[in-house]
């Protein structure tokens, strides 16, 4: 008994460090990029710093990181949705509809979680029933999703909301805007979800591996499924709040999110091997990515230039964890 | 030994399992008695791995039975082989490596709280706790509790895969290959916990292609061949050039 009180009471020190060592895993990746490009921003534009700038950077992560939260799940699961984009346009066009049949907003609300909820369940099917390889699965929704919308509004679009609805998206409580408290509200749940409740555990067991999960008793294809619908359900909340911030609803809307999700999601530390999520990591990236984005407009580029960035970051940040997984490192 | 007295933990009577028409395992019959520990070798493809998933609820077999404890049961899953208190420790398969120590010692059987119906809250410090206190009990140092299992040692991994079976009450312990890919003295450590396993009271049954593990620990030794049982030894009678001559099927004591 007595070396095992000696051994626990030397593990004290290291416990500690482990703890700090565990916590601050996969977020070291970029939390330093985004220090140095603060720093480095502030320096070349005095605008850069100020709280009005601020919270427009991270007004304009907000749906990237709601809806980046689902991916942190889905990819942690050894999966990938590439069709946020579609779902993000169905969800607000449909939407549309009824709001401008004046149906309460509530109920438009819920509406829309429900589209999101059959997408996210039919995409969930697509690979867990049918055995479709969700890289391609859902690359088939994407086309089949944003098809549907644009044959839907066939080249119109939802403008000019009534007032109480777009308030949701543009309006502000207590000096920030709604759109970032719903993205601190979901990114904490998500963090919450995914390291403190046994769903989470199984994502990232089912992640790490699949067949250990399934011989453990855990539902491989249940959690999975559970996945994509969580996924698609948090786009259908950001497509909710993007109506009323941009105040009309295309039927392009979301082309092309699926790039800036996943980019942001693997650059914030979680696993394209499945097994490690982070989506606080995630939450960093998505400010980063926003930050980035900010600079190359003060700096007067447009948004080729933000498009360029962004392929740039997606392929750096995967080469980045090949390189890692390669030294034996993929869960650092 | 008074083998008829008890009843066996484990009985295999006339098990086959046939994938169309190949048969991987053709009408295998034995027992393991309880607290005993018995290895089954065979060459590549004599049906040693096809007999393991049956036993661990993978495939159900085509036809014979399975009794545990006396008592007949058929396996559609390998939780119902759990529930019958049979643990399979595999090779490759059984610990997530991204995950720490405590999470695989409780993986799929998380403690947790319920808060209403849907929300499962984990219980992470009894767990470690737990997890902690078994590992000291069995004798496996293992430093810290948060040890994201890849940054393990292979014989450190095989002991967690191994502990955690005995922490779920296992009775029969069915382990494939535990020694493969570890080191001389990971494989030495390995093989004492199993004899303390066996000690403690534990059937287990072991399929290795180490045939001096295999004599070290067993004191029965099923070998199998094109899908029967070829012979069946006692451990004491035989050396490992005896065995060689059984798995090539140049000897024969049925």
């Amino acid at each position: 008994m007595t070396s095992n009180e000696n051994a626990q009471r030397d593990s004290r020190p290291t416990e500690i460090f482990n703890r700090f060592r565990s916590a601050t895993r996969g977020i070291n990746t970029v939390v330093f990029p985004t220090i140095l490009c603060v720093i480095l921003l502030s320096l070349f534009s005095d605008k850069f710093f100020t709280v009005e700038n601020q919270l427009n950077i991270v007004r304009s992560a907000s749906v990237a990181m709601i809806v980046g939260v689902g991916q942190v799940f889905v990819i942690s699961a050894r999966q990938i949705d590439l069709s946020v984009g579609s779902v993000l346009g169905l969800t607000a066009c449909l939407t549309g509809f009824l709001v401008f049949d004046g149906v309460p907003i509530i109920l438009c609300f819920f509406f829309a979680l429900a589209v999101g909820f059959v997408l996210g369940l039919i995409n969930g099917l697509i690979v867990g029933y049918l055995k479709v390889p969700a890289l391609l699965g859902t690359l088939g929704m994407l086309v089949l999703v944003r098809g549907t919308v644009q044959e839907l509004m066939y080249g119109t679009y939802h403008v000019r909301f009534p007032a109480e609805f777009v308030v949701l998206g543009q309006g502000d409580t207590l000096g920030v805007p709604n759109l970032v408290w719903v993205a601190a509200c979901v990114v904490i749940v998500g963090h919450f979800v995914l390291t403190r409740l046994e769903y989470g555990r199984f994502i990232l067991a089912i992640g790490g591996n699949a067949e250990a999960a399934r011989i453990a008793g855990i539902k491989v294809r249940k959690y999975i499924i559970i996945s994509f619908i969580v996924q698609a359900v948090l786009v259908a909340l950001a497509a909710f709040l993007l109506m009323g911030r941009m105040n009309s609803a295309h039927p392009t809307l979301g082309q092309g999110l699926e790039l800036h999700i996943i980019a942001g999601v693997i650059l914030g530390g979680t696993s394209l091997f499945g097994g490690v999520g982070k989506v606080w990591g995630m939450a960093i990236a998505m400010y980063l990515i926003a930050v980035l984005e900010n600079g190359l407009l003060l700096a007067g580029a447009g948004f080729f230039w933000q498009q360029i960035l962004l392929g740039f970051l997606l392929i750096t940040s995967v080469a980045i964890q090949i390189y890692r997984s390669k030294s034996g490192k993929i869960d650092m | 030994m008074p083998q008829q007295m008890t009843t066996p933990t484990l009985e295999l009577r006339n098990i086959a399992k046939h994938f169309g028409a190949i048969k991987a395992v053709d009408g295998v019959s034995f027992t393991v008695e309880s607290g005993e520990c018995v290895g089954l070798i065979g060459d590549n493809g004599a049906g040693k791995s096809t007999l393991v998933k049956v036993v661990s609820g993978f495939h159900p077999q085509t036809s014979g039975q399975l009794l545990v404890q006396g008592k007949e049961v058929t396996f559609s899953s390998p939780t119902d082989a759990r529930n019958s208190k049979i643990e399979t420790v595999y090779q490759n398969l059984a610990l997530v490596e991204q995950l720490d120590v405590a999470a695989n010692f409780f993986l799929g059987r998380e403690l947790h709280t319920n808060w209403g119906r849907i929300i499962r809250y984990l219980d992470k410090g009894a767990m470690k706790k737990r997890a902690r206190a078994e590992l000291d009990r069995i004798g496996i140092s293992i430093p810290d509790m948060n040890a994201i299992v890849s940054e393990l040692s292979g014989g450190q991994r095989q002991s967690i895969a191994i502990s955690r079976s005995i922490f779920w009450g296992s009775q029969c312990l069915v382990l494939d290959e535990p020694t493969a890919s570890l080191g001389v003295n990971e494989t030495a450590s390995v093989a004492e916990l199993i004899e303390r396993v066996v000690a403690s009271g534990v059937s287990v049954l072991i399929v290795a292609h180490d045939i001096d593990l295999i004599i070290q620990l067993c004191t029965k030794i099923v070998v199998l061949r094109q899908g029967i049982v070829w012979s069946e030894l006692n451990a004491s009678d035989v050396t490992a050039a005896d065995l060689v001559h059984h798995i090539t099927g140049t000897q024969r004591a049925a």
